[in-house]
């Protein structure tokens, strides 16, 4: 039986129809509250936010992970799924939401990495393909820990500002040096490696910040 | 070169984006002197985390389409 989650939304909203319903804004609220605010009627809300704040993260693990692009989208449509409909099992006094959701990405990665390893492609030259997933066959602790660190860099690269990201993903991911983001950004020189030096500084911040044992990841 | 002097210039050095010939003065500058150094290796641990991030990519689900119907099934 095929289920949409906009038909279970709609099963929620009907079910609670019998209730008043105030709305609320959802902007300027915690993670943790908007959990919350997925078991009241303004879930909708509260949903389309947690997901602009954690899609990316949520996609940038799937492609270490699962090492495709079609895969990581599925992983994040059945990550928010999941979300929604084990909200009550979150506990802000045992966890973060971040790590929470963590542990939630976690599980349906290995579910998919699990469902993907034992694929095979028909290609149009009749050879067989293998779904080119990473092998964490022989180590799967590792697949754990690099997930959370991935996980871990992701969130900390979302908390930055706009202006101290862009000049990171130039940088590193764009291979740039600071006089060719000068040019092209339009920035003196200066304010390029002051950007640098105080994204960095924010990132490394961000890393100490995270709880990084492995308890609370398990 | 002074410390101070090179402060500025050590998280562009990790990520690999000065000129040349500053970066020979940061290499020359970092080697006996333990202060720049130990900030120059926080900063490189920095680096080698951002090691584990994917490149930035659109993502191509919109919220939208979250809350849309799916077609396969659950």
């Amino acid at each position: 039986m095929d289920i949409a989650v906009s038909d279970l939304l709609e099963s929620d909203r009907r079910q609670r129809s019998s209730h008043s319903v105030m709305s609320r804004r959802a902007d300027g609220l915690s993670d943790e509250q908007l959990m919350t605010n997925l078991d009241e009627p303004q879930v909708e809300v509260a949903l389309s936010k947690l997901y602009d704040r954690y899609s990316r993260t949520v996609y940038r693990v799937g492609l270490n992970i699962l090492g495709d692009r079609s895969t990581a989208e599925e992983l994040v449509q059945d990550v928010f799924l999941k979300m929604w409909r084990s909200s009550r099992t979150f506990d802000s006094s045992r966890s973060s939401f971040s790590t929470w959701l963590y542990r939630v990405t976690r599980s349906v990665a290995i579910d998919l990495y699990r469902k993907r390893a034992h694929k095979v492609h028909p290609v149009p030259n009749g050879e067989l393909h293998v779904a080119a997933a990473r092998d964490f066959s022989e180590d799967p602790q590792k697949m754990v820990d690099e997930s959370w660190l991935s996980w871990r860099v992701s969130r900390a690269l979302e908390v930055l500002d706009a202006p101290h990201r862009a000049v990171i993903e130039l940088a590193y991911f764009g291979g740039l040096s600071q006089r060719e983001i000068s040019k092209r950004s339009g920035m003196p020189l200066g304010t390029v490696k002051s950007r640098t030096k105080s994204a960095f500084k924010r990132l490394r911040g961000e890393l100490a910040l995270e709880d990084t044992s492995r308890e609370a990841i398990r | 070169m002074r410390c101070a002097e090179i402060h500025p210039n050590l998280a562009a050095f990790v990520v690999g984006g000065l000129d040349p010939e500053e970066a020979a003065e940061v290499r020359s500058h970092l080697a006996p002197c333990l202060s720049c150094w130990k900030e120059f290796e926080e900063l490189e641990n920095v680096y080698c985390a951002l090691q584990v991030a994917s490149p930035p990519q659109p993502l191509p689900t919109s919220r939208s389409c979250l809350l849309a119907p799916r077609t396969s099934p659950i």
